[in-house]
């Protein structure tokens, strides 16, 4: 390490000892001054630990002091302040002059490390005769050591080296190697996204099969069922001379940045580290080191992406690009690029910032203002607001699980990469892949409604709001699609995109055979899907969406046009999908019809509710009774002796094949044993009846989840990425919580060991959005009713504990949940119960105790 | 060296038997010296040889550097010469079955069936970029199988492309390849594909154990494709 390379990192936050500024504290006052100012510029913190009195003048623009000296309290107050604005202990160099003392004791500053600290990067500058303890190093010189110290900080900022990251393994998730196999999956795995664009992880130099893309959420090219996203300008792109070789890549979920070392490549490896930032929506910003003769000087920072023109120029020292039609949806992006020298070091730092728009070009203006303002305010102020960003959102929503390290690491990333997947302004179509691949064309299912809304209504109600704004927004095409059919009200497509007119293929493989894909024609539960999502999300947050009533009441409309009345007076809906696709063109399918049945008596409450009230849709006059009465006649298979519903008319006559006389679940049984034979078995892809238990348990039988589990799960092949997480949520409503664990696990590990084989093309966003609501609705057993939240927890026998946070009518919540007690936090009165008791009002937190 | 490899005056042998498989070994031998830019040298097994020792002669002339390949009859007569030679040698073997309908002048299609595994598409892969540069259009073929068979398959509208493309990406990233799917048993489909998709030859990356029950894809197809196959030695650990 050279004289001007002490630490030869570059830290976010430099914390010294007073005492280490001795015995030169009076004049090098000016001197500390002008570097931490020069710091604080560049978003780095400087603290200063036991200045007994008020800072000079001098130190007091950047630094902020922290009393009580050399005491733990005083560590672990810093470590606290600093991980509210995003920075581990990873992150900190703190600069003492006693750590040791001559008799081998602990000095003074040895008190500072305490063991949340063991990360931080510890320097004693004092004479330390007797030696500093473990991990302390000591480089002697006092104060002017601690002025080279800072010197080197502001000259690595300056300079533009890349950063460094906090790895807790708590937080970070990390690959090695640049194996082919994993590559397009440790892209998807490795995206990032603010604000409902997204950049995936590829690594920067063109590598075989790598696939690099920009999208942006709701920006389709491409007509009818080709409608797919459109991939916008590439930033990431660096030339390497070589490229590395073996290199190891950590996306750190706590900040939201993923970084890249080059292995084994001497004093001087090839780093990189990225960002989308939160801060400043479609901004995106990576910063790159190597020799310089390893990384030549790069050319556009824009490039065209595979699959589409682009235009591009450059006008005033920013680069500019433009993909898409002139006249239709595109994305823009500007960018600028800066490269320098740190000694041998050449340095590349390149900011862009992306515009988009649905259904035209979108202006640049925007996106060189934000660019300019991002650049203006330099890549660390961009990286520490970032930081503190993340730093905020998970202090609000996250999952801590105490005895289970990887499925807490699971757990954050599910929620790290929906938090990428959304936005908040707007309308947000969140299709199946979110916007990290083009998997699924980027179209819209149920997944979006059922699985996804409710998670982000929790995460961020705002972000879910535009969730619903998406379907509100396209109700006149899916009125039209049910007048088209000679039926009332609306009906949505099965796969949406743009316009909200259907886009399912007509057709797929199933492996080698060709088949008809009748889903877009016969999946009708989606139009009762879409109603409940706004009904869930009016009811967990609390916020009234006056549109949703006039989308109930067009959703209902359609179930009472749908539906065939039978000479017996009993109501039935024909010839249609459920979820469980193994069997196609069924009768009386029971999750449709119930879906049905909730719908037409949730349009009926609503309207009765807004009697009177602008919000009220037209109706016509005694309307909300036929609904109520075509709901009550509404069959749904539920046969009272056994306490079983029958999937749809005639399941129960199938061949009674069970899955483990198959294979091992979770298992496509349709691939293995071919269409007819599974279509002839009462085998099912998914959980379907059991959907109803999860999504509208009011309107089952009361205790019929346990007889439906037990008949049901043994013929499910969760050949669907939707099933495992939901039948978790199930289990441990059913009082198997170790049971709901196994199978959420293999839900944590979908994309994360890539168990689909198909997360190279885009994260598995409903599976993501199935995770929160096992864990939530479903370990947890938190449900709002009438405007209370209850809880009804459960817990694996392997947690010693559960902590959730997460936003809920209007209060952000925090559930701390053991197997004997639970506690409920609310920053504001919120009311809240246990099953069958009566709501209290939490204010602060309350304990809860089921009754012996 | 386990794969076809370009190199300055390779040699394609020509192995030529007794009996009267002549033409059609070394039409093939020339269609594949035509697309690895090789000559072909005819190598004649002298009838009296006992099949131990017309293999070793085989492998002798495979073992050098300029050998590329050897192309044998790959009939029932045949038999104790060709799965000698197939399982000894590191060098890819061309097979031409009995009932080759096809001797093909120029090979345009070769049917690539894979399994999935890392192995056998690393065996086979410089294999398949020669044919590949050489002109060829390369079909995949992938059979789902009790091992196989995918966990998850969501829509097969979305599910199918995405798939095949990541498969393909991992073992076959080569421009123009494209991927048939199957389910069943491998050994069932591969000459069915071949012949449904006209090949011009099956490339099979082999372990080179033909022990009781092993090798069951090389063995049916090798009787009951209609085209040349090459069988392509997966490296031992």
């Amino acid at each position: 390490m050279t004289a001007s390379e002490l630490t030869g990192r570059t830290f976010a936050a430099v914390a010294f000892t007073w005492e280490a500024c001795a015995p030169y504290q009076g004049r090098l006052v000016g001197a500390l001054g002008r570097r931490a100012a020069a710091l604080r510029a560049c978003g780095v913190d400087v603290i200063v630990i036991g200045h007994g009195g008020v800072l000079p003048a001098a130190l007091r623009p950047g630094c902020r002091p922290v009393r009580a000296g050399g005491s733990p309290a005083a560590m672990r107050r810093i470590l606290g302040a600093l991980a509210g604005r995003g920075v581990g202990p990873g992150l900190l160099l703190l600069v003492g002059s006693q750590f040791g003392r001559p008799g081998g004791e602990p000095g003074p500053d040895s008190l500072l490390l305490v063991p949340e600290a063991a990360r931080v990067y510890a320097v004693s500058v004092g004479p330390e005769p007797g030696g500093v303890p473990a991990g302390v190093t000591h480089v002697a010189g006092g104060s002017r050591t601690l002025l080279a110290l800072l010197d080197e900080q502001v000259r690595r900022h300056a300079r533009r080296r890349v950063p460094e990251i906090d790895e807790d393994p708590a937080w970070i998730l990390s690959k090695t190697g640049t194996g082919p196999l994993r590559r397009r999956v440790t892209e998807s795995l490795f995206t990032l996204g603010a604000e409902g664009l997204a950049t995936r992880g590829s690594v920067e130099e063109e590598a075989p099969g790598a696939q690099p893309m920009v999208l942006a959420a709701g920006v389709y090219d491409g007509a009818g069922s080709g409608q797919h996203l459109l991939p916008g300008p590439l930033w990431a792109h660096l030339a390497f001379e070589p490229p590395p070789a073996h290199d190891r890549r950590v996306l750190d979920l706590r900040t939201g940045v993923l970084e890249r070392t080059e292995l084994a490549a001497g004093a001087c490896p090839l780093r990189t580290l990225r960002l989308a930032s939160i801060t400043v929506p479609g901004v995106v910003a990576m910063r790159a080191e190597a020799v310089a003769a390893r990384l030549p000087w790069p050319r556009d920072p824009l490039r065209r992406p595979a699959g589409a023109e682009m235009t591009a120029g450059r006008q005033d020292g920013t680069y500019w690009a433009r993909v898409g039609a002139d006249r239709g949806p595109g994305i823009a992006a500007a960018a600028v690029q800066r490269t320098g020298r740190d000694g041998a070091v050449r340095t590349v730092q390149r900011m862009a910032a992306y515009a988009s728009g649905d259904r035209r070009q979108p202006e640049l203006r925007p996106a060189v203002e934000a660019l300019r303002a991002a650049d203006s305010a330099g890549f660390g102020r961009l990286l520490a607001d970032h930081r503190a960003a993340w730093a905020h959102r998970w202090e609000a929503v996250d999952i801590q699980v105490r005895g289970d390290p990887e499925a807490q690491l699971a757990f954050r990333f599910a929620l790290f990469q929906l938090w990428c997947a959304i936005k908040a302004h707007g309308e947000l179509p969140v299709g199946a892949r979110g916007v990290s691949g083009t998997g699924y064309s980027g179209h819209v299912f149920w997944d979006a409604d059922v699985f996804v809304l409710p998670a982000v209504a929790a995460m961020d109600p705002a972000a879910a709001a535009a969730m619903v704004r998406y379907r509100l927004r396209r109700l006149a095409p899916a009125r039209a699609r049910a007048r088209a059919a000679g039926l009332d009200g609306a009906r949505f497509p099965w796969e949406s995109a743009a316009t909200g007119d259907d886009v399912t293929p007509a057709g797929g493989r199933l492996g080698g055979q060709r088949i008809p894909i009748l889903t877009g024609q016969l999946e009708e539960h989606i139009t009762a899907d879409v109603a409940w999502a706004a009904v869930h999300y009016a009811s967990w947050t609390g916020l009234r969406t006056p549109a949703a009533t006039l989308l109930l009441a067009e959703t209902a409309r359609y179930w009472a046009s749908r539906c065939r009345l039978d000479a017996g007076g009993r109501v039935h809906i024909d010839d249609v999908i459920g979820p469980d696709e193994y069997h196609e063109r069924v009768n009386d399918n029971a999750f449709t019809n119930v879906m049905a049945r909730w719908n037409l008596r949730a349009a009926a409450a609503a309207a009765g509710a807004a009697h009177g009230s602008a919000d009220r849709p037209g109706m016509a006059p005694g309307e909300a009774g036929h609904w109520r009465d075509l709901a009550a006649r509404i069959v749904d298979g539920y046969d009272q002796a056994t306490g079983r519903y029958e999937q749809f008319a005639g399941y129960f006559t199938l061949e009674p094949l069970l899955i483990k006389d198959v294979a091992a679940p979770p298992v496509a049984a349709d691939l293995l044993l071919g269409r007819d034979r599974v279509s002839r078995s009462q085998l099912i892809k998914q959980p379907d009846v059991l959907m109803l238990h999860h999504l509208v348990p009011d309107q089952v039988e009361p205790g019929s989840l346990g007889p439906n589990l037990d008949y049901y799960d043994p013929r499910t092949a969760h050949g669907s990425s939707l099933s495992p997480a939901i039948t978790a949520s199930l289990l441990a409503r059913a009082g198997r919580p170790d049971e709901a664990l196994a199978m959420l696990r293999i839900a944590l590990a979908l994309d994360l060991d890539d168990l689909t084989g198909m997360t190279g093309s885009g994260l598995h966003l409903a599976n993501m959005g199935g995770i929160w609501q096992a864990v939530v609705a479903g370990l947890a057993g938190a449900r709002v009713q009438d405007g209370a939240l209850t809880v009804d927890p459960v817990l694996p026998g392997a947690w010693d504990g559960l902590q959730l946070r997460f936003r809920c009518l209007g209060r952000k919540v925090r559930l701390d949940i053991t197997h004997d007690r639970t506690q409920i936090w609310a920053d504001g009165p919120l009311a809240a119960a246990l099953p069958g008791q009566a709501p209290r009002t939490v204010a602060g937190s309350l304990t809860l105790r089921r009754p012996e | 060296m386990t794969a076809l490899r370009a190199a300055v005056a390779a040699q394609v042998l020509a192995v030529l038997g007794q009996r009267d498989a002549g033409p059609p070994v070394v039409q093939t031998a020339e269609a594949i010296a035509r697309i690895a830019g090789a000559e072909v040298r005819p190598l004649r097994l002298a009838a009296d040889l006992t099949p131990p020792r017309a293999t070793a002669r085989v492998l002798r002339a495979l073992h050098r550097p300029r050998s590329l390949t050897a192309v044998l009859a790959g009939d029932e007569v045949s038999r104790p010469v060709w799965q000698r030679v197939a399982q000894r040698s590191d060098k890819p073997v061309v097979l031409v079955p009995a009932g080759a309908r096809n001797r093909p002048q120029q090979i345009r299609r070769v049917l690539l069936p894979l399994d999935g595994t890392a192995r056998s598409a690393a065996a086979v892969a410089p294999t398949a970029e020669l044919l590949a540069r050489g002109g060829a259009e390369l079909v995949v073929l992938h059979v789902f199988d009790a091992e196989t068979v995918p966990k998850f398959w969501d829509q097969p509208a979305h599910a199918g492309p995405a798939w095949t493309e990541e498969f393909l990406a991992r073992y076959c990233n080569l421009p123009g390849a494209r991927m048939e799917l199957r389910s069943g048993a491998a050994a069932e489909h591969v000459a069915q594909v071949a012949a449904a998709e006209q090949a011009d030859m099956i490339a099979l990356a082999w372990s080179q154990q033909l022990g009781q029950g092993r090798a069951p894809v090389v063995l049916r197809t090798v009787l009951e494709a209609e085209v040349p196959v090459i069988l392509v030695p997966i490296p031992a650990d």
